[in-house]
């Protein structure tokens, strides 16, 4: 635990010394980058001894002013700090390399608060107390903030961390409440009093509903994700990829949390669960479908994929309820492991996406194409993550939601009507939600790095050192271990799965992870023995089979002998077919006008693609806020003397309150 | 993996490209016409082997590696299929998931390998693919549910022997509406009419043609041939559902039987191919989860039959 804090302690000093150092960029650089390589390293430790050895760690109080802190590191704790220590390192690494030596202005701030976002993660997932995680939760927030409005002389930027910061405190309010329930209940701030109290079935549900407000907010819980995409489109992308790859984690986190605490799960909070998780995942699919900004595309993906963890989650909490531990362990277990594999796919992602900016200056997919022969190693890396976050074999994601898919199956198998419709809700949904990504995928791949340029645009491939490479070349290989070496995953993260349960006083049977493993690892050789035999047969064919081939030809025309970039396939006209399927959700609107006559004028045509759920609920929503909170301006009128007799009239009905009572 | 097993996937590798030429002799009975030799699909993958490939200016690795990638996710997924109603080479609790993503694996490379050249017509068919197996995913996915439901095993060459003729007897609507169901899946998956017709001359409406427009020779042949064995694979599955292995015990007659039911699969692809007309593009995708909509039905009638 010493080492633990220690390392979090290193992050954030780290990050004062940069931020003092500022202005000598290097010395600014070199201390903000290297205190977060020490401290993810100093942080392994800990979660290995935890996830690993099965090692308990003592915990640790420290005073604080108002009550005591404490801080130790259990299984759930020490696998959310997973994602934390590995993107924190890779996402520094890239940082170090390419933002701040381009960047002119405030490198200290900009290591200052990314560290302290790091450290704030890492000390709330280790905090044990009520106020403690409240604090790391908003240290993380604002720290967030910061990052995401550093480009503050974009109009964009400043919106998007607008959003961000007002959608994060209406998530807050409902974790001040669940805590401030759940304290009154247990007479104390500390965790473990938390499990032991008594509390009402009804404020139990209040607390569920809370939870799921306040940390759905994070995960981007449909409708409460509107503020995610633009928050990591605008952010850098590398901290786009800490962003989505582990603070959006933390949402999970206090939700599993919160769910310890409870002695009941109720069998409605998993049916809100499952079926909340199934319209996040479609909905987000269908609006990305029609964005065109890669980076948003990469957003919405990542609220497609909190759609599948909280799919699974909401079936454990079922198969609880109904006595099937086994299909419980499953969808636990696909939950924890998609959790995981989603961080290293999203982290990729983005950080392809970063590189791809740095070389063409652009997020629209519109504009590029062909970029993969420039940047092949992120073209592979892209392509690696694309068929992992579709959730194909042979990559990890593949894994993580036949776990998932394998929990409904299992479902399926039961007499009743209830596990039929969970079956169906899981199955159905599944394969819908993985349909829909290997389209959106396809997409952002073959119009990005496919192809040729669709604009003159020069790429500048200088920033690209092998720095840059090198990260992505680390994330891709992290994918294929992962899921290549899957098998040895289960184990641990099974331990972390028992200790979820383990307030509702149920235990798995240990033998239950052989018998997931099994299928698990038959899927892991297939997927070893598909990329050998892949490759193997590639090099046999180029080596040998394609000797005399031809590579001057043109592509088919259609003897249309003048072709040129713009003929080919865009982002749009890909996904049109789709947006049509789906235009009663995504609400595409277009503008412009039809050509009618033989000789037509000059005309013009514009889509635009808003969020239905930004369009249709909050910004309707606000204005009605809006509507009552500006009645309270005739109060607000900056003269002083208005002021001072609010303070007289105040001090006045005091006095007549003290005089009266 | 036993010799049964063995000897499936042998016989699959050799047999595949038959299937496509049943087909065409059908077509052609019911055209008037003698039709393409039943081996014609050999003959023309033999001469493309022998052909030195030609590639755009503007494709990149992908389009060389996409043909052995494709290939090898439709083998990976041969070795899934329950063989001659009997185990499959693999078989592991949930592997009808591995073999539907592995055919996904496939799927995902043919379309960002149509995106690779840049062309103005290849896309089309991509954009079209992507969405028409999108929609497809969820009613195959309703069809094993009953099935998974009715034989309580996770094991798709279990599932296959565990479905009794007694079950079908007493539910001949559930059995009629799954098989609806999972055959409108193989027609969209095989780019076969209504949905897509495989001989079609126009690029704009074409949709697996126009993805591989760009390729020829070697590459040409692979893809073919990989196409020849996922509807051989798809054709299997619906076999295996129909009939019940069980009771035919002796390996001579559960080949034979399986024989003629794969002929009689491409007799009824055959067909329909020859008495229905395309179906509009803008209604494919009715057309799908009207489909997916008959797996929902039975699933409801099976939940109502308990």
């Amino acid at each position: 635990m010493d080492l633990f804090l220690s390392a979090v302690v290193a992050i954030f000093v780290g990050g004062i010394i940069a931020l003092f150092t500022g202005k000598w960029r290097g010395v600014s650089n070199f201390f903000g980058a290297f205190s977060c390589f020490l401290g993810t390293i100093f942080a392994l430790k800990p979660i290995y001894d935890v996830l690993i050895a099965n090692k308990t760690l003592e915990a640790i109080t420290i005073a604080l002013p108002i009550c005591s802190a404490s801080v130790s590191l259990d299984k759930i704790s020490a696998f959310f700090a997973l994602p934390i220590v590995i993107l924190g390192f890779i996402s520094a690494y890239f940082a170090a390399v390419t933002v701040n030596p381009r960047n002119e202005q405030h490198p200290g701030a900009y290591w200052f608060f990314y560290n302290l976002l790091i450290a704030g993660m890492l000390s709330l997932v280790a905090s044990s107390n009520a106020v403690l995680f409240i604090m790391s939760w908003e240290i993380m927030s604002v720290a967030a903030y910061f990052l995401i409005a550093h480009r503050v002389e974009m109009n964009t930027a400043r919106n998007a961390a607008w959003q961000f910061l007002v959608a994060s405190h209406i998530g807050t309010t409902g974790i001040f409440f669940l805590f401030a329930i759940l304290a009154s209940a247990a007479g104390g701030f500390q965790f473990e009093t938390f499990h032991s109290s008594a509390l009402a079935e009804g404020s139990a549900a209040v607390i569920f509903f809370l939870a799921l407000f306040g940390f759905g907010v994070k995960v981007g819980f449909f409708p409460l994700h509107i503020w995610m995409p633009d928050s990591y489109t605008f952010a850098e992308s590398h901290v786009s990829a800490v962003l989505s790859g582990a603070m959006s984690k933390m949402g999970f986190y206090g939700l599993i949390r919160v769910l310890t605490f409870l002695p009941v799960h109720a069998e409605l909070w998993g049916w809100v669960l499952l079926f909340g998780g199934l319209i996040t995942g479609i909905y987000a699919l269908v609006i990305a479908l029609v964005k065109l900004d890669l980076k948003k595309v990469i957003s919405y993906s990542s609220m497609e994929n909190a759609g599948i963890i909280l799919m699974a989650i909401g079936t454990g909490i079922l198969a609880n309820r109904w006595n099937q531990p086994l299909i419980a362990f499953t969808a636990f277990s696909g939950a924890l492991l998609h959790i995981f594999n989603h961080a290293l796919c999203k982290g990729l992602l983005f950080l392809c996406a970063g590189s791809v900016y740095f070389a063409t200056g652009t997020r629209r997919q519109e504009q590029m194409g062909g970029i993969g022969k420039s940047m092949p190693v992120t073209a592979t890396a892209f392509g690696i993550a694309s068929i992992a976050i579709s959730g194909l074999p042979p990559f990890n994601n593949f894994i993580s939601e036949f776990l998932i898919f394998m929990s409904g199956l299992k479902a399926a198998s039961l007499s009743t009507p209830k596990s039929l419709l969970l079956s169906a809700a899981v199955l159905l949904g599944l394969g819908l939600i993985g349909g829909l990504a290997a389209a959106l995928f396809t997409r952002s791949f073959g119009l990005v790095f496919l192809g040729t340029p669709r604009t003159n645009r020069r790429l500048n491939t200088k920033n690209i050192k092998s720095d840059v490479n090198f990260t992505l070349i680390i994330l891709s290989a992290a994918i294929i271990a992962a899921s290549i070496f899957a098998p040895m995953l289960i184990s641990p993260f099974a331990g972390v799965v028992s200790e979820i349960v383990k307030p509702l006083g149920i235990t798995y049977d240990p033998a239950y992870i052989a018998t997931i493993s099994a299928p698990v690892k038959t899927i892991s050789l297939f997927s070893l023995a598909v990329i050998l035999i892949t490759c193997i047969a590639v090099f046999i064919k180029s080596k040998f089979l394609d000797k005399n081939q031809r590579s001057d030809a043109p592509t088919w025309d259609c003897g249309f002998l003048k072709g040129t970039p713009r003929i080919q396939y865009t982002s749009s006209s890909f996904s049109e077919p789709a947006n049509e399927v789906f235009v009663s959700v995504n609400r595409l609107h277009i503008r412009g006008e039809k050509i009618k006559e033989l000789f037509p004028a000059k005309s013009s045509f514009h889509t635009e693609a808003t969020d239905s759920a930004e369009k249709h609920l909050f910004i309707p929503a606000f204005n009605i806020i809006n509507k009552f909170l500006i009645m309270f301006r005739g109060f607000q009128h900056g003269k002083l003397h208005l002021y001072i007799f609010y303070i007289a009239v105040t001090l006045l009905a005091l006095l007549i309150w003290k005089v009266v009572y | 993996m036993n010799i049964t097993s063995i000897i499936f996937i042998i016989v699959s590798f050799l047999a595949a490209p038959i299937l496509p030429g049943l087909i065409n002799k059908t077509k052609a009975l019911f055209g008037g016409r003698q039709g393409p030799r039943v081996l014609q699909l050999y003959y023309d993958i033999f001469k493309l082997a022998r052909k030195t490939p030609t590639y755009s200016k503007t494709a990149s690795a992908l389009t060389r590696i996409a043909p052995v990638a494709i290939a090898v996710s439709t083998l990976a997924a041969l070795t899934l299929v329950p063989s001659f109603f009997n185990n499959s080479a693999i078989h592991f609790t949930g592997d009808i998931i591995l073999m539907a993503y592995l055919l996904g694996l496939g799927r995902f490379f043919m379309v960002t390998a149509a995106l690779d050249r840049g062309s103005a017509f290849e896309g089309m068919g991509a954009s079209r693919e992507v969405l028409y197996s999108a929609l497809a995913e969820p009613s195959f996915f309703a069809g094993l549910l009953i099935m998974i439901h009715e034989t309580a095993s996770l094991e798709l060459s279990e599932i296959f022997s565990k479905l009794s003729l007694n079950f079908w007897q007493e539910n001949p609507a559930i059995l009629f509406l799954i098989l609806c169901s999972w055959f409108v899946i193989l027609l969209v998956e095989n780019a076969r009419i209504p949905i897509d017709d495989p001989n079609t001359h126009l690029e704009l409406t074409m949709i697996h043609e126009v993805m591989i427009l760009d390729y020829g020779a070697k590459d040409l042949a692979l893809i073919e041939y990989a196409s020849a064995l996922k509807l051989w694979i798809y054709s299997a599955l619906i076999v295996g559902m129909v009939i019940n292995g069980e009771i035919i015990t002796s390996l001579t007659m559960q080949i034979a039987i399986f024989t003629l039911g794969m002929a009689i699969v491409a007799f009824v692809i055959g067909t329909i191919e020859s008495i229905t007309a395309r179906i509009k593009l803008v209604f494919i995708p009715k057309f799908i989860v009207g489909s997916g909509a008959l797996a929902i039905i039975a699933l409801i009638l099976k939940v109502a039959g308990n």
